[in-house]
Order: structure tokens, then C-alpha cells, then sequence
């Protein structure tokens, strides 16, 4: 019986686009074990907590977001409200798509508190906040539940912020640019403008040839392979016949691909989630990364944490709005992510700097939601908890990026043993 | 009193040690093998290519190859004349530009006053290339690396000359010039760069602490920013006093900040926000606010500004306890710190070998930062010894357990693919996409773009590169993107060389030289032997079983195609497509 791969080989163009939908992708029904497909949502900057969700008000050592009432408006009043047993910062005013978001999803929706990411530069911050580790290179957890989980798909991990960290799995990760200009490489019928007022492409190989293109590339790169060449490159050489068969489905399957995609520079959050969702509901990717394109770094003015706040929950609650029409919910795991926190206090300019310290959103599958896990002190300090459970301990542990992600991992049948040895991994933070 | 928040803890900052290289030759040469490795090397063939393009990002032609053949010796002068290349000194820029990340979007300055007309590209491209011209000349004209701090120039481009202030560009002279700044500014080379601390503004109560430890990170390969940062919960965060004292007084703070602050306070005359953003606000307030105007030309030397830092309480310029005062001394330190020649050497030798740099051999770095020291920090130098070395040329160990000793094999990156694919067929993938970054008014479109180059709306960030904000790792691994790119470039260049040749003498042809029928498929064996040798850096014979192989593609792609031309497209595409080329 032929493979997939053989079915996609083997229909070229047009023809092809049936079986990318074919959805051999099981559905909630025949989805083995606790195995999820990953939105993974950035927020980078970082967010300030106490505004939604590690709620503070001003008091000795924090400045809350009330300090941004407008002392004229009766509407405009900050408040914790609860959802189940979780509670969360609103402002009907200011925030109003927040309070709309938790009504919908607060039963869904878990927030990870206390997290102690131990920097408080960008970009190491980014890399251990979804990595777990403190290395570079390591691989965000998104490739890693792709590489688990999701090979057979056209689309292990698209990348639809350009924020993905593939670590050793390129060849499962596919950027698709700031404007959506994988579309170009993906459907040969889109044209590409150029600068003397001609359009590409002018030529694309016959449809006819191509099969014996292949077959001559594949030769190729066999030949490549067998020379005896050694080297901390070599594997390369290896990983081209993986990228090969991938970039194979692509082509074939590309303009039905090109066409989810957002493109335009106005790559909005709303547009990635709904890509996302489509992404996913066809069957092409079982990850999927998303920039919010909100900048959280607030330095100068932390009051803009409310619409940014805002902005970001109304594109989460259109993510699980999709997801849930979609039926693809109970598979889906979206997590949310920001490097760090800010300051407890504001700075001399209204602003919050960076802070060490900082929360993460657990949505959708797997997640017994409506509860928070972790915590902060009065000095908005990350507590120690029992990682079991999550509850304040002052024996326990306070809870580190690494503890997030191996709990993540675990939760999604990825053995965080190999990325993230001795790490003990938490309980409690999905069921 | 207004408060200031706590911001910056950087921990444990003991210097890594300053070894020097052990032993070593002085120059790379066939016999020269790493210590305690024996190896036997590639091919001549492959040896010459792979030089070829860790240096000037094109495969080598044939006379090289011969040349070397007849005579091994004559690859190091090759490596010689190649490092003296353009396309070399712009290696050293696109090194720079992901090390220093200015080539980003982050830049995107907004198109007010005298940008009104600019175009995007233009606009974002101008702040970030400047310290990296900087960089590229200083290599380029084989002077002291550590020039990078101490000339008293930059290069500014026409819309570069009207973002910035305080330079003495001829507005009757080049597009690109060569350029002093008249502001009191200190030389100090790309330490006075605007682009530079454009791209790594300081926030909020930072005090230039960031900019620290980028210049720390960027050229000593000291990174502070990785290092945790323990929060005592004894300190009253809420008392800026006590945050001050803290960081002097509080073991857990002082073992950084020690360091840290001192460095940071070199950069107090530097505006912390010279950003897009704050070009914006100043524009909204109609570039009237004091000490905030930047407007355009931004001003970027404020030494007003420095009075602050006492009065903050914050530590004098030092550099890591030595005496320092502003950047020019700043630069000298720089240069003179036994960690820069080493860092300088990892950077270059990650790059050609494409390692992380903090992987690379340690007595492989020790020989390099030799060679280094002994060409007077000349990296063209360097990048000989490293592109010849044969941790670099060989093919395997004796002893198979030193393989990642090894630098091989290696994969073009995307504007290596771009370079080597034009010279084979002279095409560039140039693209404007108009319809898509284009305001109504019909100005402040974003420019055309060579699309492997472009890290913003071509394939560039697709195929493995770097866009100075979000994607800032390289991905130097085959991926699909990176195929599918070189299948559009494949397929584009293929038609163009085809048009282009079918209407040219047969000496004036780039790859069809000698075809007299492009119906013919009987008389093409021995351009097909040609393009295989040519593009697959593969000689064969007409009657080889490869010249069969591609024979039987052009059959079919001439039954397939409404025209001859068509057909020797799809070949010379198939060919462009192949590992081969990729992979060096």
C-alpha cells in the first residue's frame, strides 16, 4: 500500500492538494495518550503581571495598575475579579476584552504563576522561558512536541512569528515571514513584482519533468551521502534528505498551504491565530508559533500594558474561539509566553523595567483550568511551592522556566528527561 | 522624590581566563595539521571550493582548481587574493550584523521631515549598515582589527547623512561616504556609532547597563546578560536609596555590578533612546521638547547628559578596575584586553566553520588568535589561516573518534547561495513588492530588494538568515524553506542564463557554450558534460553514466516543453537544485 509520501510523490500539482486534506490526522477521538498539538503564543517585552494575571494593587512595595485611574470616571476601576478559583486583574474600561476572555475561557485556562526565570536581558530570557534551558541553540517546546509528535505532517512547526527556536530540528520548522512571503516559494501561481514592472516567476520547472527532476536530485544527494566526509557538519549532509521530502510535500501541496497564511504587513495576532487554526484543521502542522507583535517592554510608560494587555486577550480569545469551532480544542494545547516581568515599582519616566519574575498561560487542551498554580509575595518575589502541587511551601522549591517546561513537556507526552536532565518536573500544572 | 526602580543585578562577573595559544605554526599549509589530529585532506577539487566559498561565498572556477592541481602551494596565494575580495569584506559585515543585530527592523525610522520621501528599505537599512561599513573598511583596508575602535570615521549613506547629526558629510559628494564627526564626539570607531546605540538603546533606569554588556558580549564574548540574576529579598526594592546602596554594598549585586557599572558609565554622553519610536514622539510634539528633540538629523552626542550620573550615585568610567575616562579610552582597553583577539578569532572562525563559537577547539582558537597577533590583528590574515586550515580542509581522522575535530562539510548560507548562483548565470531574484508596502500617497514604498539578501521581505530570514530582531539565530542546516528558495532562484536564474546565452556568441555564454541545436538532444552531450562540471564542480566525460543521466532529463524535458529553450531551463534548474551546489 502506498505511504503518504509516495501519494504526495506521485501527484503533482493541482491533484495533489486532495491528499493534504486528507486528514489522516487523527482527530480528538483517535489522538493516543495525552498527545497535543501546541499554539505557542509570545508576548515578548514582558509583561507587567500585576495588571491581569498576578494581580496587585499599589501598596508598599508595588505599584499596581490602579495608579492608571482616571479619578473622573466611575468605570474606570481596577478590580480583581474571580473565575472559579482564579482570579485575574480587570479594568471594564480600560481592558474590557480581558474580562470577555476569562468569562469565555477562565474554565480553560490555567496561569502559572511565580516563575522564576533568573535574567532579566531579552533575549536569554526568551531562550529560557521557552526552551527551558539556558542555551542558544536549545529547542523551544513547540519543536519539541513537533518532533515528538508531529513528523508525518506536512508542517511539523510553522513559524508564523519568525520567534521559533528549532534547535536541532530545522528541517521540521518553516519560517514563513514578516509578510507572509513563504507564500511566494509555496505557490508558484502567486506573482512576485519586480522592480522593472515585470512579475515572477518566469519559469517553473514542467510538471512533467519534475518527477524526473527528483529522481535525479534524490541520485544526487545519495551520492553526496555516501562519500566518506566526516565533520561536525556531517550532519548536514544527512538532514538534506529530510528537508528534501518535506520541501517534495510543500511544492506539492503549497498553494492550499500559501493560502492559510497571513501575508501583509499587517501580520495582526488575529490574522496568525486564525491562520493558526486553519493550519492546524487542515491537518498540515502540529505546532504552530505566534508573535503577538505587542511590544510589553513598557519602560517609559507602563500604563500602555492595558491595551496591550487588551489587544493580546482579544486575539487569545479569538485563537480559542477558532480552536473550539474547529473541534480541535480538546487537542490543542496554547501556551503563553513573555520573557520576564516588570519592576513592582515604577521608575522615574511612569515605567517598569525588567523583572525576573514572571507568570505563563496554560489554554485549552489537557489544561483543568480556572486555577492558578505557583505564586508572588508582597514584593511580587517568586514563592517557594510544592512542585507537586504548585501550592505555597516554604520548603519547597521555587518554580524555575526549566520546572515550566519539563511540566509542559510532560503534560504532552514528550520525555523532558533528554532536554532537560535533573530537572524534577511539577505536577499540577494541566490536570 | 521620584523613585527608581530596581533594574540591573548582572551576577558573577570574574573575567574568564586570558590563556594564550600553546603551540602552533605560524602559517596553515597542507601540512599543517592540528595538534594531536591526523587527517587526510578533501580533494584538491573540493579542498579549492570550499576555500573558495568560505571566502568570497562563490564556488572557485577551473583555472583555480588546475592552478592548484599543478601546484598545492598556489591555494594559499589564491586564499590570499580572495580575502582581499569585495565579497569577503562583506562576510565580515553580515558576521557583524549577527553579532551586533543593527541589521534589523528595529530601525525602521519613520518617514517624517527630510525621510518623507525615502524608501523603507532605505530608511531602516541606513542606521543599521553604518557601524557595519565600519567594521567592513577596517578589514577591508588590512588594518588593525582593533581599528575598530580607534578610527576616527565612519560611513554614512545620503539618507544615513540626514538621519544622524554631527558629521561633516559633502552633500555634492558619493552615496556612501567616509565621514568625522565634528561634535566632540571621541574617535572611537563604531563605539561612537549612532547605528549602533540605535539599535541597543537604554531603558528606563538601565543607566547604559545593557549597552554594557552588549559591547562585553559583541567583543570580549563576556556575556553578563546569560548570567542569572539572584533577587535578595532583603532589599526594599521600593527605596531607590537602598537599590543604590545595594548595588555597592550587596555582595550578591556588587560581584557585577562592580564591573558592569563602571562600563556602562562610558556611555552616558550617548542618547538612551535615539530610537524610531522616540524620532515619532519628538515629531508628534512638533520637536520642541527639551532634551527629547530628536528630530531629524538626530543628535546622539549628548555630553549634557552626563551630569546625571553622579547625582544618581552611580560608579565613574572604569574598565574592569583599570583607569578609563570616556570612549575613546574605552576603545584602547578594548584593544588591548587579550580576550577581544580571542573573542575577534572565534567570531571569524565560527562563521567560516559555521560553529557556535563557544564549541570551537580550543587549541584550534589558540593557533588562529596566534596568527592573529603575528598579521598585527590583520583578519583577512586570520581568515586564511583559519579558511586553509586543515581542521577546515580535512576529510577524515585517522582516529574516527576526532571527527568533530572537523569543521565539514559546510552549507552556502543565503546570500552565498545568491552570489554563487549569479556567478554562474549572472541573475539576481530581485523583487518590489508594491502592492504590499506601498502607503496610498504613492511615496514610502519600500524599494526593490535582492530577495536572498533582504532581511525583511525576501527569503533571506526563510533560507537560514537573520533579521536582527526576532530571528537572530542563523539556521546553517538544510531546511525546506531554504530548498524551495533554491528552487525559485534555480528556475529564475536557469531561464535568464538560457534567454540570455540563446542570444548571445557562443564565446559570450556563460553555460551553453558549444550548442549549435537546442533541439538536438544528440549533439548536447558535451554541453551537458560542461554544465556538470561547471555547476556540480564535477568534471565528466560526454560519455559518462552522469551525462547519461542528464541526457535523459533533457529528452524528457524537450518532449515536455513548447520550446527548446524551456527544456535546457528545466536542466539547467534540475542542476542549480542539486546538494552539490549547497553543500561545500
Amino acid at each position: 500500500m502506498p505511504s503518504r509520501r509516495d501519494l504526495l510523490r506521485g501527484a503533482l500539482g493541482a491533484t495533489a492538494l486532495a491528499p493534504f486534506g486528507l486528514s489522516a490526522l487523527p482527530r480528538a477521538a483517535a489522538l493516543g495518550g495525552s498527545a497535543r498539538r501546541i499554539v505557542l503564543v509570545t508576548a515578548f517585552g514582558g509583561w507587567d503581571t500585576t495588571v491581569v494575571l498576578d494581580p496587585k494593587r499599589t501598596g508598599p512595595a508595588i505599584d499596581g495598575p490602579d495608579l492608571d485611574e482616571d479619578p473622573t470616571n466611575p468605570d474606570d476601576r481596577e478590580a480583581v475579579t474571580t473565575f472559579g478559583a482564579l482570579s485575574v486583574g480587570t479594568n471594564l474600561v480600560k481592558r474590557p476584552a480581558v474580562s470577555a476572555f476569562f468569562e469565555a475561557w477562565a474554565p480553560r485556562t490555567l496561569i502559572a504563576r511565580g516563575i522564576d526565570v533568573g535574567t532579566i536581558s531579552h533575549q536569554p530570557a526568551r531562550g529560557r522561558i521557552a526552551t527551558g534551558r539556558r542555551e542558544e541553540a536549545a529547542p523551544d517546546l513547540a519543536a519539541l512536541a513537533a518532533d515528538r509528535h508531529g513528523r508525518a505532517l506536512p508542517l511539523p512547526y510553522v513559524d508564523l512569528g519568525s520567534t521559533g527556536r528549532p534547535g536541532p530540528f530545522p528541517e521540521i520548522a518553516v519560517r514563513t515571514g514578516a509578510i507572509g512571503q513563504a507564500r511566494f516559494l509555496l505557490d508558484r501561481r502567486l506573482r512576485l513584482p519586480e522592480p522593472d514592472g515585470g512579475t515572477l516567476p518566469h519559469h517553473t520547472t514542467a510538471t512533467a519533468v519534475e518527477g524526473a527532476a527528483r529522481t535525479w536530485l534524490a541520485a544526487r544527494a545519495d551520492a553526496l551521502a555516501a562519500q566518506e566526509i566526516v565533520g561536525r557538519g556531517r550532519g548536514r549532509l544527512d538532514a538534506w534528505g529530510a528537508a528534501w521530502e518535506r520541501a517534495v510535500d510543500l511544492t506539492d501541496g503549497g498553494p492550499r498551504i500559501a493560502s492559510l497564511l497571513p501575508s501583509g504587513l499587517q501580520r495582526t495576532l488575529d490574522a496568525q491565530a486564525d491562520a493558526a487554526v486553519s493550519l492546524l484543521d487542515d491537518g498540515l502542522a502540529w505546532c504552530v508559533g505566534i508573535d503577538s507583535t505587542l511590544d510589553f517592554d513598557t519602560h517609559a510608560t507602563n500604563a500602555d500594558q492595558h491595551a496591550r494587555h487588551d489587544t493580546l486577550f482579544a486575539g487569545l480569545a479569538r485563537l480559542l474561539d477558532g480552536l473550539d469551532a474547529a473541534s480541535l480544542l480538546d487537542d490543542t494545547l496554547v501556551v503563553v509566553l513573555s520573557e520576564f516581568g516588570r519592576t513592582p515599582r515604577r521608575n522615574e519616566a511612569n515605567g517598569k523595567d525588567h523583572w525576573p519574575v514572571t507568570s505563563a498561560m496554560l489554554l485549552g487542551g489537557g489544561v483543568r483550568g480556572g486555577r492558578s498554580w505557583g505564586a508572588t509575595d508582597d514584593r511580587q518575589g517568586a514563592v517557594p511551592v510544592d512542585l507537586a502541587s504548585g501550592a505555597p511551601d516554604p520548603a519547597g522549591t521555587v518554580p524555575r522556566f526549566d520546572h515550566l517546561i519539563a511540566g509542559v513537556l510532560a503534560a504532552i507526552d514528550v520525555d523532558p528527561g533528554p532536554w532537560l536532565p535533573g530537572v524534577e518536573v511539577p505536577g499540577g500544572l494541566m490536570a | 522624590m521620584r523613585r527608581t526602580a530596581f533594574v540591573v543585578a548582572l551576577a558573577a562577573c570574574t573575567p574568564a581566563p586570558t590563556a594564550p595559544g600553546d603551540t602552533s605554526p605560524d602559517a596553515a599549509s597542507d601540512t599543517d595539521i592540528p595538534p594531536g589530529v591526523d587527517v587526510t585532506l578533501l580533494p584538491v577539487a573540493a579542498r579549492v571550493h570550499r576555500v573558495s566559498v568560505a571566502l568570497r561565498q562563490t564556488r572557485a572556477h577551473p583555472d583555480d582548481i588546475a592552478a592548484v592541481e599543478a601546484d598545492p602551494a598556489a591555494l594559499t596565494a589564491l586564499a590570499q587574493s580572495w580575502s582581499r575580495s569585495d565579497a569577503f569584506a562583506d562576510q565580515i559585515a553580515d558576521l557583524w550584523a549577527e553579532v551586533l543585530h543593527t541589521r534589523s527592523v528595529d530601525l525602521a525610522y519613520p518617514e517624517l521631515g527630510p525621510m518623507a520621501q525615502v524608501p523603507a528599505r532605505d530608511r531602516t537599512l541606513a542606521a543599521g549598515e553604518e557601524p557595519l561599513r565600519l567594521i567592513r573598511e577596517v578589514v577591508a583596508q588590512g588594518r588593525s582589527f582593533s581599528d575598530i575602535f580607534r578610527v576616527d570615521w565612519t560611513l554614512l549613506d545620503r539618507t544615513g547623512a540626514a538621519l544622524w547629526a554631527g558629521h561633516d558629510f559633502d552633500p555634492d559628494g558619493p552615496d556612501v561616504q567616509q565621514v568625522r564627526w565634528i561634535d566632540g564626539r571621541p574617535a572611537a570607531g563604531v563605539l561612537s556609532s549612532p547605528g549602533l546605540w540605535a539599535r541597543h538603546p537604554s531603558n528606563g533606569a538601565n543607566y547604559h547597563r545593557g549597552r554594557a554588556a552588549h559591547v562585553a558580549d559583541a567583543f570580549l564574548c563576556e556575556d553578563f546578560a546569560s548570567r542569572d540574576v539572584p533577587i535578595d529579598p532583603s532589599i526594599d526594592l521600593a527605596d531607590p536609596e537602598a537599590v543604590a546602596d545595594a548595588v555597592r554594598t550587596d555582595p550578591a549585586c556588587v560581584s557585577c555590578h562592580q564591573a558592569i557599572d563602571p562600563l556602562a558609565a562610558h556611555f552616558w554622553p550617548i542618547f538612551p533612546q535615539p530610537t524610531p519610536a522616540a524620532v515619532f514622539v519628538a515629531y508628534s510634539t512638533g520637536c520642541t521638547m527639551p532634551f527629547l528633540d530628536v528630530c531629524y538629523p538626530v543628535d546622539v552626542w549628548r555630553p549634557e547628559f552626563v551630569v546625571a550620573r553622579p547625582a544618581l550615585g552611580l560608579r565613574a568610567p572604569s574598565y574592569f578596575g583599570a583607569e578609563s575616562s570616556d570612549l575613546r579610552s574605552l576603545g584602547d582597553q578594548l584593544a588591548a584586553d587579550p580576550r577581544f583577539a580571542r573573542c575577534a578569532v572565534r567570531r571569524l572562525a565560527g562563521w567560516i566553520t559555521q560553529t557556535d563559537p563557544r564549541d570551537l577547539p580550543f587549541d584550534d582558537v589558540a593557533r588562529w588568535q596566534r596568527r592573529f597577533e603575528d598579521s598585527g590583528e590583520d583578519l583577512r590574515e586570520v581568515a586564511v589561516a583559519i579558511a586553509t586550515d586543515p581542521a577546515v580542509l580535512g576529510a577524515t581522522p585517522a582516529d574516527a573518534s576526532h571527527a568533530d575535530r572537523l569543521a565539514g562539510p559546510l552549507m552556502l548560507r543565503p546570500r552565498a547561495l545568491a552570489r554563487t548562483v549569479a556567478d554562474l548565470t549572472g541573475y539576481r531574484l530581485r523583487a518590489e513588492l508594491k502592492d504590499v508596502v506601498c502607503l496610498a500617497s504613492g511615496f514610502n514604498c519600500y524599494g526593490a530588494f535582492d530577495a536572498l539578501d533582504d532581511p525583511f521581505l525576501g527569503f533571506h530570514v526563510l533560507a537560514g538568515g537573520t533579521d536582527g530582531a526576532r530571528a537572530l539565530r542563523p539556521v546553517t542546516d538544510p531546511t525546506p524553506m531554504l530548498l524551495l528558495t533554491q528552487k525559485f532562484l534555480a528556475e529564475e536564474a536557469a531561464w535568464a542564463v538560457v534567454q540570455s546565452d540563446l542570444a548571445a556568441d557562443d564565446a559570450d555564454r556563460r553555460l551553453l557554450g558549444g550548442l549549435a541545436d537546442p533541439a538536438d538532444p544528440d549533439a548536447a552531450r558535451p554541453v551537458l558534460a560542461a554544465l556538470h562540471g561547471r555547476i556540480l564542480a564535477a568534471p565528466v566525460a560526454p560519455d559518462a553514466p552522469e551525462v547519461d543521466a542528464l541526457h535523459a532529463l533533457l529528452v524528457t524535458a524537450l518532449a515536455a516543453n513548447p520550446t527548446p529553450a524551456r527544456a535546457w531551463a528545466d536542466v539547467i534548474a534540475t542542476l542549480l537544485r542539486s546538494p552539490d551546489l549547497l553543500f561545500y
